[in-house]
C-alpha cells in the first residue's frame, strides 16, 4: 500500500503531502483543537464518575482529530472510532469482520466523493492537499486520494487510542507514580514516551531488505522479508539501562515504536500531541481515576491495546461551558 | 562520549554536527533543544554543523541524545 512500503525518493512526494498535516508545527497548531476535543469527551462523563475510556475518550478524540485532518466532519468521529476498534478486534474472516470492513469501505467511498469538490475548491485538509497535488507530472487518482486517507485514519486512531489506554491503565496502577505526574505535570512529555516505549501499540512491521546485510549474526539477503519487533527492541538492555522498569523521567529514550529510518510514523508529533493533552487533562479532573475493567485484545499479536476499559472516578463538575 | 561528557560539564563551546543523511526529521532534537536545534517545516533540523555556547552545550547534549537515529555528535 502506498506509501506505507514505497521507498525513497518516489515515497518522499507522499511523505511531504502528508507532512503538510502532520509536520511538528502542524501537529502543535492542532493542540487547541485537540484540547477541546478532550474537553469535551470528559465533560459528558465526569458527573457520572464512570467511563468506558476506549469510548468515551481515547476512540473519538483519536477519530475526531484524524477526520478533521483529513477533511471528513467531526460529526463521523465515534463512527470512525468504532471501526477501527471493531476492524482490531474482530477476527478477519468471521461474518462480523466482513460488515466492518464493508463499513469502511463505505467511509473511503465518502471520503472519494469529496474529492472532485475540495479539487475544485481545496481547504487546509488532506483530501485537499492530494487532491490538489502532483506527484512524477500526474494528479492522484481519486482512488488514490482515498487509499493515503484510508492508510493515515488506519494509522492514526487504534494507535493512539491503545497507547494511552495502556498509560491510563499503568497509572491507575500505580498510585504514587500518578501523584508524581500531578504534582510536576511538566514530566508528562517524558512519561509520554516511557510509556511509547512499553507499551507500543503496533508489536511490529514487516520490511524487505534492499541489499545483503548481516543483523546481530543472521545474514539477509536482497529481497528477504523481515519482521521487525518494535516491542522487543524497545526492551534491548544493549539500549535500555533496566529495560522492563517504567521510568517516567527515563533519558535517553531511543525507542522504535514510530519506526526508524524513512518509514518512521509520519503522525508521531500528533500523537505526542494527544498523549500529552488526554494525560494532563485526566490527571487535573479525575485524578483519583480507577480502572475498574481492563480486557486485553483477543489477539496480541500484531497490536497492543484493550477490547474493553472502565474506569471510575470521583465525579466533578463539567467544564464553565457546560453547566 | 567521554569527551561529550567532559565538554557538556566543562563551560566550552562545543561544535554540533548533524548527518544530513542520517536524519529522518523525528524532530527530537528540536523537542529537547530548540534553541540549540532549529527546524524547518518538515520537522528536519536546519543544522548541519554549529558552534554552540557554553550555557547551552548541555542542552545541545540532550539534543543529540534524543535522537533516534543518532544523526548528532558533539565535538
Amino acid at each position: 500500500m502506498i506509501p506505507l512500503e514505497l521507498d525513497p525518493p518516489a515515497s518522499l512526494a507522499y511523505r511531504k503531502l502528508l507532512n503538510l498535516t502532520l509536520s511538528p508545527q502542524a501537529s502543535k497548531a492542532r493542540k487547541p483543537y485537540i484540547q477541546d476535543l478532550v474537553t469535551e469527551c470528559l465533560d459528558q462523563v465526569c458527573e457520572s464518575g464512570q467511563m468506558d475510556v476506549l469510548h468515551d475518550l481515547t476512540g473519538p478524540v483519536t477519530a475526531t482529530l484524524t477526520l478533521a485532518i483529513v477533511g471528513m466532519p467531526a460529526s463521523q468521529g465515534r463512527r470512525c472510532a468504532q471501526l477501527m476498534h471493531d476492524m482490531t478486534t474482530i477476527f478477519p474472516g468471521s461474518p462480523e469482520y466482513n460488515e466492518i470492513a464493508q463499513d469502511f469501505g463505505k467511509l473511503l467511498g465518502e471520503i472519494a466523493a469529496l474529492v472532485p469538490e475540495r479539487r475544485a475548491e481545496p481547504r487546509d485538509d488532506l483530501i485537499s492537499h492530494l487532491a490538489t497535488a502532483t506527484i512524477d507530472g500526474r494528479a492522484l487518482s481519486i482512488e488514490e486520494v482515498a487509499n493515503v486517507c484510508a492508510l493515515v485514519i488506519a494509522g492514526g486512531v487504534e494507535t493512539t487510542a491503545s497507547l494511552v489506554a495502556h498509560a491510563l491503565r499503568w497509572l491507575s496502577e500505580h498510585p504514587e507514580e500518578r501523584q508524581r505526574l500531578i504534582n510536576d505535570p511538566d514530566l508528562i512529555p517524558s512519561a509520554g514516551e516511557e510509556f511509547l516505549r512499553v507499551f507500543a501499540p503496533v508489536a511490529g512491521m514487516a520490511r524487505t531488505a534492499t541489499t545483503r546485510t548481516e543483523i546481530a549474526g543472521a545474514m539477509l539477503e536482497a529481497g528477504d522479508r523481515v519482521f521487525l519487533m518494535y516491542g522487543a527492541a524497545n526492551l534491548d538492555p544493549a539500549a535500555f539501562d533496566e529495560p522492563a522498569e517504567v521510568r517516567l523521567d527515563r533519558f535517553p529514550n531511543r525507542h522504535v515504536t514510530f519506526g526508524v529510518g524513512s518509514h518512521r510514523c509520519v503522525g508521531a508529533h500528533l500523537a505526542r500531541a494527544q498523549i500529552e493533552i488526554i494525560l494532563r487533562s485526566v490527571l487535573a479532573r479525575m485524578p483519583d481515576f480507577v480502572i475498574t475493567e481492563a480486557e486485553p485484545y483477543p489477539d496480541l499479536g500484531m497490536g497492543n491495546g484493550f477490547a474493553t476499559m472502565k474506569a471510575t472516578f470521583t465525579p466533578t463538575a463539567g467544564s464553565p461551558a457546560q453547566r | 562520549m567521554s569527551s561529550d561528557d567532559r565538554q557538556a560539564s566543562a563551560p566550552e563551546f562545543v561544535r554540533v554536527r548533524r548527518d544530513p543523511s542520517a536524519c529522518y526529521g523525528h524532530a527530537l532534537c528540536n523537542a529537547q533543544a530548540p534553541q540549540v536545534y532549529p527546524i524547518d517545516e518538515e520537522g528536519f533540523s536546519t543544522v548541519t554543523e554549529k558552534l554552540v555556547p557554553p550555557d547551552l552545550a548541555e542542552l545541545a547534549k540532550r539534543g543529540a541524545d534524543a535522537c533516534p537515529e543518532s544523526a548528532i555528535r558533539l565535538e
